[in-house]
């Protein structure tokens, strides 16, 4: 038995696997946030949306282990190239992003603090550098040589997801961090970072996926077909498109959302600017 | 960060991934060296004789019907998990990128399975891939003599899950009626795609 999902050359079976390994990364993520908030209860009392941030937070957890675990895990780790490209989406764009949301202040001062990533956390909240770092993991990560040397042993094949993890979350500081000193200020500057960042760059790749006569990963075009007719080429051509507009479910609305809150804060900042035809200090009321 | 050091970060950024896709991706697992990235066959091996039936029922002598065209032939049988269709669907594919080969190559597989693969579910079977796929079936006598016209271990079913046992290798012919080249399993669409213009060439006198 596995303790993490790998690629392998046995015939797909929709029998259930147990991997244990999954089950203890995500109880290592919960048990520990729900300890570390009822100390914090505790001591200083129920703050103001602790429920909220900690439904999003094991939301997030619960992307993970969906993403991880039997069957999409086994699948995206030995079996289909779409399989992969979807557990991606999930860990980047889905999982990473509400365990950010999920994470109180404090909680996010005291990890980046106890594991002494301040400075490098810092240094990675500039849009222009989250991007380039997040795409160089895109790339990285999704390379055939890479994919095809790391998933076929458990711990290599975990290392690999826990990069994908990472690099969902370093493209989303820029735009939720909880430190507010690290999310970037302008809303323009967010919705452009978002759109180049996860919708436009990835195209890229994903067009290599697309347009390419053979397969390219060794592990999805030698696994054993889990559906007759969805042969490698067009599995590779799906998990290409899923690479190119996978994120956009996801980019866009948050754009929009982005565009909307920009738009109400300028018109509040309208209405609290004074008009040229009142003297000069007296705002309007806001109702 | 200058507006140039992060114009050549990006532009960097953009070129290894575009290598990290192509090139990294484009090497076949080469099982030999030479012309081939298949296993070459050396010396080559003349096209075998033998007589087995089609999915139509009519006898098919291999050495006569397929003699002075590109042919590949390997032994298998529909129910086959993993080995068998991963070599049809990477021959199809192959042949699809490769089209002008497509119409002088011909493909056989002979069924090592002749009491689940009627010619029925062999025909329905190689439909899935290529409806020109030619599907071969006979008695266990008639098979065995095929197998060692080709020099290839007999295949033997295994206790109990109903998988075979069996030869993994396709057989390369050209034109010239010799063998070159065998493709184990495992082998992958990129080598095929290498593979059968030099095979092709091989059998063609103004190309070899």
């Amino acid at each position: 038995m596995n303790w993490w999902c790998t690629s392998s050359s046995e015939p797909w079976s929709w029998t259930w696997r147990a991997y244990p390994g999954v089950w203890l990364a995500v109880l290592g993520l919960a048990v520990p946030y729900l300890v570390a908030l009822r100390r914090r209860r505790a001591a200083s009392g129920r703050a103001e949306g602790d429920g909220k941030r900690a439904a999003q937070f094991l939301a997030g957890v619960a992307v993970l282990w969906l993403s991880f675990d039997w069957p999409l895990g086994l699948l995206g780790a030995g079996y289909l190239a779409t399989a992969h490209m979807l557990m991606f989406m999930l860990v980047t764009q889905v999982a990473a992003p509400l365990m950010l949301l999920g994470t109180p202040e404090w909680m996010f001062r005291r990890i980046t603090s106890r594991l002494r990533i301040t400075r490098a956390v810092r240094w990675l909240s500039r849009p222009l550098r989250a991007g380039v770092v997040f795409n160089v993991f895109l790339l990285a990560t999704q390379t055939p040589f890479v994919v095809d040397a790391l998933r076929p042993i458990a711990a290599t094949s975990f290392l690999l997801d826990v990069m994908w993890l990472l690099a969902g979350i370093i493209l989303w500081i820029p735009l939720i961090a909880p430190a507010e000193e690290l999310r970037t200020p302008s809303y323009p500057g967010r919705m452009v970072y978002l759109f180049l960042a996860a919708g436009a760059l990835p195209l890229i790749p994903g067009g290599f996926l697309t347009f390419s006569d053979a397969a390219l990963y060794r592990i999805y075009e030698l696994a054993p077909r889990v559906w007759d007719g969805f042969g490698a080429v067009t599995d590779q051509q799906v998990a290409g498109a899923v690479m190119k507009v996978g994120s956009l479910p996801i980019v866009w609305p948050v754009i929009f959302a982005l565009f909307v809150q920009w738009a109400n804060r300028e018109r509040r900042a309208d209405t609290q600017r004074p008009r040229p035809d009142r003297p000069p200090g007296r705002a309007p009321s806001v109702a | 960060m200058t507006g140039l050091s992060r114009r050549r970060l990006l532009a960097a950024v953009a070129g290894a991934g575009a290598l990290a896709l192509t090139g990294c991706a484009q090497r076949g697992d080469d099982t030999s060296s030479g012309r081939f990235q298949g296993a070459e066959i050396d010396p080559p091996m003349p096209r075998p004789r033998f007589t087995l039936n089609t999915t139509q029922g009519e006898r098919f002598d291999f050495f006569e019907q397929t003699r002075g065209r590109m042919t590949l032939m390997f032994f298998g049988y529909a129910n086959c998990p993993d080995i068998c269709p991963i070599h049809l669907a990477n021959i199809t594919q192959a042949l699809e990128v490769q089209a002008d080969l497509s119409a002088t190559t011909t493909v056989v597989m002979a069924s090592i399975d002749p009491v689940r693969d009627t010619p029925e579910s062999l025909r329905r079977y190689l439909d899935g891939f290529d409806s020109r796929y030619v599907g071969l079936t006979g008695s266990k006598g008639e098979l065995a003599a095929a197998q060692d016209a080709f020099g290839i271990a007999r295949a033997t079913e295994i206790d109990g899950d109903g998988r075979v046992s069996h030869s993994s290798a396709v057989f390369g012919f050209a034109s010239d009626d010799l063998g070159y080249v065998q493709f184990p399993s495992q082998t992958r669409q990129s080598v095929y795609i290498h593979d059968l213009p030099v095979l092709a060439a091989l059998g063609d006198p103004a190309g070899g």
